[in-house]
């Protein structure tokens, strides 16, 4: 049976990274009573797994992850223990078991971002967007080279919010055309001029 | 508050370095207490969250309604940087408060390169540096841990010196500072209310004299508070202690990344050059049952899938077996983890290790100290190659193929004699595991020999040793590299630069202040950090104050001369060490605590392995 978990990640822990995040689940679920599922094996793990990874600095109001158990329990009573031991900063606030379930990380398409911006000119951000092609550089992984790649290409819709400062980018996602929100900040440093401080939050993840 | 401290995080590395908020991190409201500590460890985040003693008094303080304790690390150099070109002040991770606004700042001496770290933490704390310029307004800088046994190098940078267990101390001078504050007496008035506490150590209240010919001749007591000599403390049933069951659960790997439970202070073997060894007498044990309970409620409250054993020899643990024992069948169906580490080689322990390491990818650790049983006499390692030998063929029998030997080259009467008796033991390694049929062995064999270079440490056997030089340490690792030449077998050695300030250091009096000081100015820091370290600022700085530094490292010292940590007490007894470097010299045996008593001094706390045999 699989609990699968929506929760969120707020200012105070949005600089743990994706691992340290998973680290930290796990070791609180194992403080509760939930009735967790080991693997099999020389080294029996719990069996969790996690949609998309968020950024290290970035906030969220829509994460998942999806959790092997022996069976089902009583969703306020899973969600309270949990909640009860996990640091402030993370929330679980949706469970649902399931008997059988694709792999979270297969399911995600899309994903829709708040992105505060802090630039002089907020206009010139959205004369930005205006445009048909914004060519950005990224680092390969190695980080020995960069290409370019078209950030249009994973626009799906966007809006602003002129006195915040925000940009509200619904883009696509997942393992195979993510979009990473700080890419859009990278287009305004390219484009429009120096970033004094940002701030991205992840409204939704379209599963 | 930190305005900007969330723009700067984007820019390092590892930002939960510096934003705390853990699981069982503690959190209190400012205006509710009377005495506020920042506990700062002088190196970077994920050593600092290893130390068992920091969160033993983080946790103590804490227990307290009217005191704080939150922590401060060192922050890497990204992170220095950036706080440099924002002015940022070095801030505690809890509260996120100036150094500068605490009431204390409390530094551990953990080792002795880690001292340009604490000058750059006060620095960027915004507390200055020398304890001579600070005002009535700024905190009082505190220092505790095993180097403080011979903190002289560093006495102007710390108002006061804590000497040994802290867990009664440091309440009482908790105490002192609230009764202080409340009677509005000045910053003097402290230190003197203070240095009447037992093992309170103000270095102010001194001064250092020497003689004509540049000797140490001793420490004037200028103060009629300070004591003529300062003991340390003690606590004389340890089941009586709290131990920090809120045991934080750091967000990042840190070096030790597990639950530690202590089961007992203090060791009853008295290696001679091991300062752990004699600085923590008596042996004081928790009982099993004690254990048991902690170690429950410890994996209840943090959820870590391992938890180890804590001290300086587990198998001296009495009850050992049993305990053990018992922790496996709690934890294992639970798929929690047991680690012994400093297992001696007796064959229950061997038993045991092979049970808990399931999977024996990680390789299985000798530290002989020195090649011959003659060497090994001298420094009273009670290790046989016999032992040596039963040790590897049990390893290699129960599926270890990687054997760590640790040795240590510049030990006094050294001779290559000795240095070919460590090809030897690595040798006769290898031919032991060729001589047991495949079959019964694990594959690919690595036999890996690391040398450290020998420290003369204070409160030793072999503090009147002097180090071997720079020049002859080479040569002997030289000597190993050309000898070591078996396929199976890797030779690692220390570059010997960083032992030899560490012995200046560990060794030194109170001229080399200075010296600290400018190593700092000249940017030192993170010492301990092979890619910081510099020997030619250290040996720089020493020749600039005009200080021979053979003075302190290779210069065998007369037992009639005086020392410079002379008025600091640890039970164990001047005239004991003496008798155990004759000893040595002749390379006679001591038995150990529970053979016999050798009559450290130590029973004079009444507590402990001294008084086992009454107990029955």
């Amino acid at each position: 049976m699989i609990a699968r978990v929506k929760y969120t990640k707020g200012q105070d822990v949005k600089y743990v990274g994706h691992l340290d995040s998973m680290r930290t689940f796990i070791r609180c679920i194992k403080r509760t009573c939930i009735p967790v599922k080991y693997s099999n094996g020389f080294n029996p793990r719990v069996q969790i797994s996690f949609a998309l990874p968020l950024g290290v600095g970035v906030t969220s109001d829509c994460e998942y992850f999806d959790l092997e158990v022996e069976q089902a329990m009583n969703a306020e009573m899973f969600l309270g223990e949990l909640n009860s031991t996990l640091p402030g900063g993370y929330r679980v606030i949706e469970v649902e078991f399931l008997e059988s379930a694709k792999s979270l990380m297969s399911l995600v398409k899309e994903a829709e971002y708040k992105i505060k911006i802090e630039v002089d000119d907020f206009d010139k951000v959205i004369e930005l967007f205006e445009r048909d092609s914004i060519v950005i550089e990224k680092e390969s992984n190695s980080k020995k080279e960069t290409k370019e790649i078209e950030l249009k290409n994973f626009i799906l819709d966007i809006s602003f919010d002129k006195d915040n400062k925000e940009v509200i980018v619904h883009s696509t996602a997942g393992s195979v055309n993510n979009m990473n929100p700080n890419f859009i900040v990278d287009a305004v440093e390219k484009y429009v001029g120096e970033v004094e401080d940002y701030d991205i939050h992840r409204i939704k993840l379209i599963i | 508050m930190i305005n900007n401290l969330d723009k700067i995080l984007k820019k390092v590395e590892k930002p939960v370095r510096y934003t705390g908020g853990e699981m069982n991190a503690c959190v209190k409201n400012l205006e509710e207490v009377k005495c506020h500590l920042a506990f700062c460890f002088p190196d970077v985040y994920e050593v600092g969250m290893s130390h068992l003693g920091m969160r033993i008094l983080y946790d103590l303080y804490n227990r307290r309604k009217d005191t704080y304790c939150e922590r401060v690390f060192a922050p890497w150099i990204d992170m220095e940087k950036i706080m440099r070109e924002e002015n940022i002040k070095l801030f505690s991770l809890e509260t996120k408060t100036p150094l500068h606004d605490f009431d204390f700042v409390a530094f551990t001496l953990q080792y002795e390169m880690s001292y340009t770290n604490i000058l750059n933490m006060l620095e960027l704390g915004g507390v200055p540096i020398k304890s001579a310029d600070r005002g009535e307004k700024d905190p009082f800088v505190m220092a505790g841990g095993p180097c403080a046994y011979n903190a002289e190098p560093i006495t102007d940078f710390v108002d006061l010196i804590v000497m040994g267990e802290g867990e009664e101390v440091n309440l009482e001078i908790v105490d002192c500072y609230i009764k202080w504050k409340s009677e509005n007496k000045t910053r003097e008035e402290f230190l003197e209310m203070v240095a009447e506490i037992d093992g309170v150590y103000v270095p102010k209240f001194y001064k250092d004299t020497y003689n004509e010919d540049g000797t140490f001749k001793g420490l004037e007591k200028i103060n009629s508070h300070a004591k003529d000599k300062i003991t340390k403390r003690i606590i004389k049933d340890l089941d009586t202690l709290t131990y920090p069951e809120k045991w934080i659960v750091p967000y990042m790997n840190i070096v030790h990344d597990r639950v530690m439970l202590e089961i007992f202070r203090g060791c009853i073997r008295g290696c001679r050059f091991c300062q752990a060894g004699y600085i923590y007498r008596p042996v004081r044990e928790k009982s099993k049952e004690r254990l048991e309970e902690l170690a429950e409620k410890l994996i209840a409250n943090t959820g870590y899938e391992e938890i180890s054993l804590t001290s300086l020899s587990t198998s001296d643990y009495r009850n050992f077996h049993p305990l053990a024992q018992s922790l496996i069948s709690k934890f294992k169906p639970r798929n929690i983890n047991l680690s012994l580490p400093s297992l001696r080689t007796d064959s229950i322990s061997m038993q045991l290790l092979k049970e808990v390491s399931e999977v024996r990818k990680s390789g299985f650790t000798i530290a002989p100290e020195a090649g011959t049983q003659r060497l090994r006499d001298v420094i009273n390692k009670g290790l046989s190659e016999e032992d040596i030998m039963r040790a590897c063929d049990f390893a290699f029998r129960s599926g270890w193929s990687t054997i760590k030997l640790y040795f240590m080259i510049g030990l006094p009467t050294e001779t290559y004699e000795d240095l070919d008796g460590i090809v030897d033991v690595a040798n006769k390694i290898v031919d032991l595991y060729y001589a047991i049929p495949k079959a019964e062995r694990a594959k690919g064999l690595t036999v890996t020999v690391s040398t450290s270079t020998f420290v003369p440490k204070p409160f030793t056997a072999l503090q009147w040793c002097g180090q071997d030089n720079y020049e002859e340490i080479k040569k002997k690792q030289d000597y190993l590299k050309s000898k070591l030449t078996n396929r199976a077998i890797k030779y690692n050695w220390h570059e010997p630069e960083t032992s030899v300030v560490e012995a200046i250091l560990a060794k030194g009096d109170r001229r080399l202040n200075k010296v600290i000081y400018n190593v700092w100015k000249n940017g030192g820091k993170f010492d301990s950090w092979g890619e910081f370290f510099s020997y030619d600022r250290w040996m720089k700085a020493l020749e600039e104050e005009g200080i021979d530094y053979k003075y302190y490292a290779e210069r065998k010292m007369s037992t009639d001369e005086k020392l410079a940590w002379e008025h600091i007490n640890v039970l164990v007894t001047k005239d004991y060490l003496k008798s155990e470097y004759e000893k040595s010299m002749r390379g006679e045996v001591t038995s150990n605590c529970r053979q016999n008593c050798s009559g450290c001094g130590a029973a004079c706390m009444g507590t402990g392995v001294c008084f086992e045999r009454n107990e029955k």
